[in-house]
């Protein structure tokens, strides 16, 4: 009998699939487990070619890539292509065509507790001018106001200024995300293998390949039925002439599909979501091109699309990650914003190695992840039932059933302008209503603490800071010019 | 997106005269049934939010009939309510004989020979954006003793009868807690009488003997009093306590009874002399079938006997309570029968039950003022018009159904996680089946430290790790990335944590210097 050393078993922990989403995993595990761990990737065939509708994505200031260190603007920039993101624009959405901003920034001061739209509310019933409301309420949207001009400049710390209620993130290039991640990943030692170990030899399996499997398996919960699509078609869209670099994406709406342009640095990604029952590969090429006309396209690629999320993604020792567990488009860049959200909550629910912990950890996991997809598609699904959109397309889309706490947010919202709090809820209040009001929901009525403002002084305080938005934009350099001035920064 | 500049100017900076926009269906008289704390909370706040909105409030109460009046103490976030409602702290302290609370401490809810502070703030600072709970786990199971309540500043505060208010600079240690009070509810409840009155406030003496209702719509149309008054109403808040006058009585609404998690069904209370100086916080000592309570104001000390009569007499339970009390007994104990449950709806037709008439929480944490506050707040937020009151009334109630359900958990826990072996209440209370949602807590906080996150709710992280920890539910593991940090690091951190909180705490003064300072100014402004 020999004795055996005591030896301290390091914890095994390996991804399946490489691409943003398991480099971007390996990365966050890497960096949280610096030297505790092994580390080991398979990347397997991923190759070069991003997952269909991963072209680009919008990276939040939030992010767990940001948060955890594991990038920066500069790389992002230099690399990945980035330019700034203020928002979504969604493209003549709004009643009378109007535009529709999703410009997530900082809420808009309230001194008195009284929510300026409840004022503004209360100004529009005085005035008898229902569209007054929307009208007036745009204009105290500083961040979406900045978008729609192609102006940019950063967030200041002033709370004087109003550059303190920007909150911009970026715009990338999810290949060049992708080789900014794995150079991090192989910087904190993890390993690539040919092949997988098996999953009992792992104190966890990270699998972050994207099957088609997935998402036709009973575990998956189907979100696609409200966009109206089954099937996705994505190009490079190189604009024909020069152009200011626009920092928001934009979401069309297409007799047959919903088009997404989301821009990066000298390029775009289109992404057309659409039913394959109303229209074939042909006719969707045919009417990407005719939606975009200023632009080359080229990369066209196209395949099964289907939103939605697994039940279930952490079992035992295997957490599904990425758009093979959670898909919900690239508009917003919100899948990538899922990826960000699950890397998030993996990393605090790491097993301890006794077993023990698993059950609860999986299933916090999975309540979490839930929840912050449901918010999401909730939020995403709002523009596509209330819109001011006509067509066939839109007319079905806007029949869907609404999840319970989708309905009973708008339910609040239009009878009275109440924002319904939420456990997990992704977005603050102030994006919630300003995505309502630009949808050009108008609140019955208004709250009767607003009976307490003195209109007047309100007001004039209101017009005073519009005034300061009016000159700040002004004075702000197109979005082109910051992003040039950055990169001469940075070679410098 | 852009309105021409000309339109903005045109709309915001106009100087014409606003007249309210009176919508068809305003809500134009309220009628609060009750005073007392919940009351007069609801009539301060409703005067002064909807102040020159036009609303009418009238309050109706009768000194023939006595107010509960066992909630003096808060939670922190009863200094938000006071502030959304124009109410002075300094003032409020002086007015309501009120000190300070920094917690409440538990004494023998683990072992019967143990005791712990559940702080209003954190354990330790998080390290690398790690829980503190999951360093300190990793020292215990590393052979390291201190307990994790030496880690928090309010505990070593309360402890030590120290108090300061907390730092605004968020690098300072002094910075991580919050504070509540512990007043005097029946002077909190004259005091906001005065202001509500101050403010336009109806007050009618009066016996209400019964509600008429509209026959098309089931409504209250009216109360009647004793002398044959009639007070007509668009919307009555019912502050009766736990008879429920209207919500209950005349719209038999119907209540969950939650007694098979928290039978404790009568208490006795009685104040009592000051004999030492008290310190800030509020104290729960488990006795052998309930707990009693002890709240130190500044000229006197409230204490109770929270108890059930399956396992005890009410001459037992009341000697109980005399013979703890620590010092004279300033009245006859009073007597209390309650049933723990929430009213199904607390907003039924054109009734809102606030307090005692919409539901009862032991007050073991502290939650009944909380609740008419909670209670309050979500009027305020959702007061209806006569349109869409059904929608008001549903909203209303899905939001404080959750408050009740997680405060309702919360408080089972204690009681589960008790140690008391032998004595037939606490092995009741620690083998009863409890609420699913709690098992899932317990076991992941046991499993691994995990703590139950969510935004909506009166009891946030700390305050779960405080009560598991302090009745000796402790992590059997912890965050792995705790790892990462050589134990030497760690445990260098949490020393000079440990040394840093101590010599903060210790240069602060006491607590009764800090409130006699706090009230000498406004005893000052009024001579």
């Amino acid at each position: 009998v020999t004795d055996i050393p005591d030896v301290v078993v390091r914890p095994v922990y390996q991804i399946l699939g490489g691409g943003l989403t398991g480099w971007s995993v390996a990365a966050a595990l890497a960096s949280a487990l610096q030297g505790v761990a092994d580390i080991y990737i398979i990347p397997g065939d991923a190759g070069s070619e991003a997952p269909l509708g991963i072209d680009a994505a919008v990276i939040y200031p939030e992010s767990a890539l940001l948060k955890y260190d594991l990038t920066n603007e500069a790389d992002m920039v230099t690399e990945a292509k980035a330019g700034f993101w203020l928002g979504t624009q969604f493209a003549a959405w709004g009643p009378g065509g109007r535009d529709v901003f999703h410009a997530p920034s900082e809420a808009l001061p309230v001194r008195d507790g009284i929510a300026v739209h409840q004022i503004l509310r209360r100004l529009s019933l005085i005035e008898n001018n229902p569209a007054l409301f929307g009208e007036l309420y745009q204009q105290l949207l500083f961040q979406a106001r900045m978008a729609a001009a192609g102006k940019f400049a950063p967030a200041a710390e002033d709370r004087a200024s109003p550059r303190s209620l920007l909150n911009p993130a970026l715009t990338v290039d999810t290949n060049g995300l992708a080789l900014i991640m794995q150079r991090k990943a192989l910087a904190l030692h993890v390993t690539i293998l040919d092949a997988p170990i098996d999953a009992k030899e792992t104190r966890l399996t990270l699998d972050c390949r994207d099957n088609d499997e997935d998402e036709a398996s009973q575990d998956w919960i189907d979100a696609s039925p409200c966009f109206g699509a089954d099937q996705i078609m994505t190009a490079r869209a190189a604009p024909v002439a020069a152009h200011n670099h626009p920092p928001y994406d934009s979401v069309i709406a297409l007799k047959h599909g919903t088009l997404h342009l989301l821009h990066l640095r000298g390029t775009s990604v289109a992404s057309l979501y659409f039913d394959s029952a109303a229209m074939d590969d042909e006719a969707a090429a045919a009417a990407l091109k005719d939606a975009l006309p200023g632009y080359q396209l080229t990369m066209q690629r196209s395949g099964k699309w289907r939103a939605g999320r697994m039940a279930q993604p952490w079992s035992g020792q295997t957490v599904r990650m990425g758009p093979g567990s959670a898909r919900l488009s690239s508009i917003m860049g919100l899948d990538v914003k899922l990826l960000s959200a699950q890397i998030e909550r993996l990393l605090t629910l790491l097993p301890d190695g006794g077993g023990g912990d698993l059950p609860s950890k999986s299933e916090t996991y999975n309540v979490g992840v839930a929840a912050i997809f449901d918010h999401l598609r909730d939020f995403i699904h709002m523009p596509m039932v209330r819109n001011g959109l006509s067509g066939a397309r839109w007319e079905q889309l806007r029949q869907e059933p609404l999840s319970n706490a989708l309905a009973r947010r708008l339910n609040q919202f239009e009878r009275r302008g109440h924002y319904v709090m939420l456990d997990y809820d992704v977005f603050e209040s102030n994006i919630w209503i300003a995505m309502f009001i630009g949808l050009g929901i108008t609140p019955d009525r208004y709250d009767r603490v607003a009976e307490s403002v003195d209109m007047p002084k309100k007001m004039k305080e209101l017009g005073q800071m519009v005034m300061a938005f009016d000159a700040t934009i002004q004075a702000m350099p197109s979005h082109d010019m910051f992003l040039q001035d950055m990169l001469k920064r940075i070679a410098a | 997106l852009h309105v021409s500049v000309n339109k903005v100017d045109r709309f915001f900076d106009k100087d014409s005269c606003f007249m309210a926009a009176a919508s068809t269906g305003a809500i134009n008289r309220l009628v609060i049934v009750g005073g007392g704390t919940a009351g007069w909370m609801a009539a301060a706040a409703l005067s002064y939010k909807f102040a020159g909105s036009g609303l009418d409030i009238t309050l109706i109460e009768s000194a023939e009939i006595g107010t509960v009046g066992v909630g003096e103490a808060t939670l922190p976030h009863i200094r938000f309510f006071n502030q959304t409602i124009g109410i002075d702290e300094a003032e409020l302290m002086a007015r309501t004989q009120a000190t300070f609370k920094l917690g409440i401490e538990f004494v023998g809810w683990g072992k019967p020979e143990e005791r712990y502070i559940h702080p209003f703030g954190d354990f330790g600072e998080n390290y690398h954006d790690i829980g503190f709970h999951h360093l300190w786990t990793k020292q215990r199971l590393q052979g390291d003793s201190t307990p994790l309540f030496d880690y928090s500043v309010p505990v070593v505060m309360a402890a030590a009868n120290r108090y300061a208010m907390p730092d605004p600079d968020p690098a300072s240690l002094l910075s991580t807690f919050g504070y509540a009070f512990q007043f005097d509810a029946s002077l909190y409840a004259a005091y906001l009488s005065e202001l509500s009155q101050q403010r336009g406030v109806k007050r009618i003496e009066g016996k209400i003997t019964h509600a008429e209702r509209d026959s098309e719509s089931g409504n209250i149309d009216h109360v009647v009093l004793e002398n044959g008054t009639k007070i007509h109403g668009d919307l009555f808040v019912d502050c009766s306590g736990f008879r429920g006058l209207l919500i209950e009585q005349a719209l038999e609404t119907g209540y969950d009874d939650w007694s098979n998690y928290l039978p404790c069904n009568r208490a006795w209370a009685v104040p009592c002399s000051i004999v030492d100086p008290v310190g800030p916080y509020t104290r729960a000592t488990a006795r052998q079938a309930g707990w009693q309570w002890r709240i130190p104001l500044q000229h006197r000390i409230g204490n109770g006997h929270v108890y059930c009569n399956d396992y005890i007499s009410d001459d037992e339970a009341r000697a109980i309570l005399l013979a703890n009390l620590e010092g004279e007994a300033l009245a006859e104990p009073r007597q209390l029968f309650f049933k723990t449950g929430r009213r199904r709806k607390c907003w039924n037709h054109n009734v809102v039950a606030i307090g005692l008439a919409s539901g009862f929480l032991e007050p073991l944490e502290s939650t009944s003022i909380h609740l008419i506050q909670e209670g309050i707040t979500a009027l305020v937020e959702l007061f209806p018009d006569r349109a869409s009151m059904a929608d008001d009334a549903a909203e209303y109630n899905a939001v404080m159904e959750l408050g009740y359900d997680r405060i309702r958990d919360f408080l089972v826990l204690h009681y589960v996680a008790n140690q008391r072996n032998g004595e037939k209440f606490w092995d009741h209370m620690r083998n009863m089946t409890y609420p699913e949602s709690l098992t899932e807590k317990l076991d992941g906080f046991v499993n691994s430290g995990i703590i139950p996150t969510y935004d909506v709710g009166a009891f946030m992280p700390p305050s779960w790790v405080a009560v598991c920890v302090g009745q000796n539910i402790v992590p059997q593991g912890y965050d792995p990335r705790v790892d990462r940090f050589e134990p030497q690091v760690v445990a260098d951190h949490l020393s000079q944590l440990h040394t840093r909180i101590a010599q903060d705490v210790n240069q602060l003064g006491t607590h009764m210097d800090f409130v006699r300072s706090c009230c000498a100014g406004v005893q000052a402004d009024a001579a």
